[in-house]
């Protein structure tokens, strides 16, 4: 029995055991990508009291007319929809646009010393003037997790 | 029979999209004999009180000699809902003051066609 037992468990001659190498390489893996989010610094990383700006990219379908893109820092509490906007967060811009095209559009974000320091997510809109704040157009949404990242000043 | 008696309004583009501007021409005729000052005006009802004026590119005021026509052009930010254009028109009385005289109605649909595709939005610092 002992003999058969060993005969099972035995590296078949010839063959190679990858499972301590892929262990290492996994592992090695592993610590390096922990040590690239802990060293990394997001995208959207702003310090308080500074500007952060954010690009709407977009194609428009219209014939020309004015628009607001807005901007609101919060968080999404479950799905997309549900976006929780934190008081006070909201950045607006008047655009015009002459005529149906794409469009690559920027909106500054003044982030004074009272914005607390976190992670945001982002809701951006693109609604008409005189709309309700939350009444978007068609297509005009686009909720972005872990947008910006505001650091201390 | 109106004094200054509206004999068309013309919008354009008579189905919009929203956010669009949309041209409205108001043609005023002096239906009198002799000239009169007349003025025109506008809103647009969506549902929302009080309705929004009209924004005129002419003057709103001019004086007609009898029989004659004077076309005003007006506009306005197409709403997100269908929305009815009302035009007024007042004659100027020897009372110093000016009277309701015409009104005239046109309805412009909208267009509901996707007006934003493709949004994507990119945070940084600025």
């Amino acid at each position: 029995m002992a003999a058969e037992t060993k005969q099972q468990t035995a590296v078949p001659k010839g063959k190679t055991d990858v499972v301590v190498p892929i262990a290492l390489v996994a592992a090695a893996a592993g610590i390096g990508f922990g040590l690239y989010m802990y060293y990394k610094k997001p995208a959207g990383t702003v310090p308080q009291g500074s500007d952060a700006k954010a690009v709407f990219n977009f194609t428009y379908h219209g014939e020309g007319g004015d628009y607001i893109l807005q901007v609101s820092l919060g968080s999404v509490l479950i799905a997309d929809p549900w976006f929780d906007h934190v008081e006070g967060m909201t950045w607006t811009k008047e655009v015009n646009l002459p005529e149906a095209g794409e469009y690559s559009l920027e909106v500054v974000l003044d982030l004074t010393d009272a914005v607390a320091v976190g992670t945001y997510d982002a809701e951006a809109l693109i609604r008409l003037p005189g709309s309700d704040w939350l009444e978007y157009l068609e297509g005009g949404k686009a909720v972005t997790k872990n947008a910006l990242t505001v650091t201390e000043g | 029979m109106a004094y200054a008696d509206i004999t068309s309004v013309i919008v354009d583009p008579t189905k919009a999209y929203a956010g669009q501007r949309v041209g409205v021409n108001i043609t005023i005729k002096n239906t009198l004999s002799y000239a009169i000052t007349v003025m025109a005006g506008g809103a647009y009802d969506y549902g929302v009180t009080p309705w929004p004026t009209l924004s005129f590119s002419t003057v709103t005021i001019e004086t007609i000699n009898g029989g004659s026509s004077i076309v005003f052009l007006a506009y306005f930010t197409m709403p997100s809902v269908a929305c009815t254009v009302h035009a007024y028109s007042y004659y100027y009385g020897s009372d110093g003051a000016y009277h309701f005289d015409d009104e005239y109605t046109k309805g412009v649909s909208l267009n509901t066609t996707a007006v934003f595709t493709n949004l994507t939005v990119t945070y940084s610092k600025a």
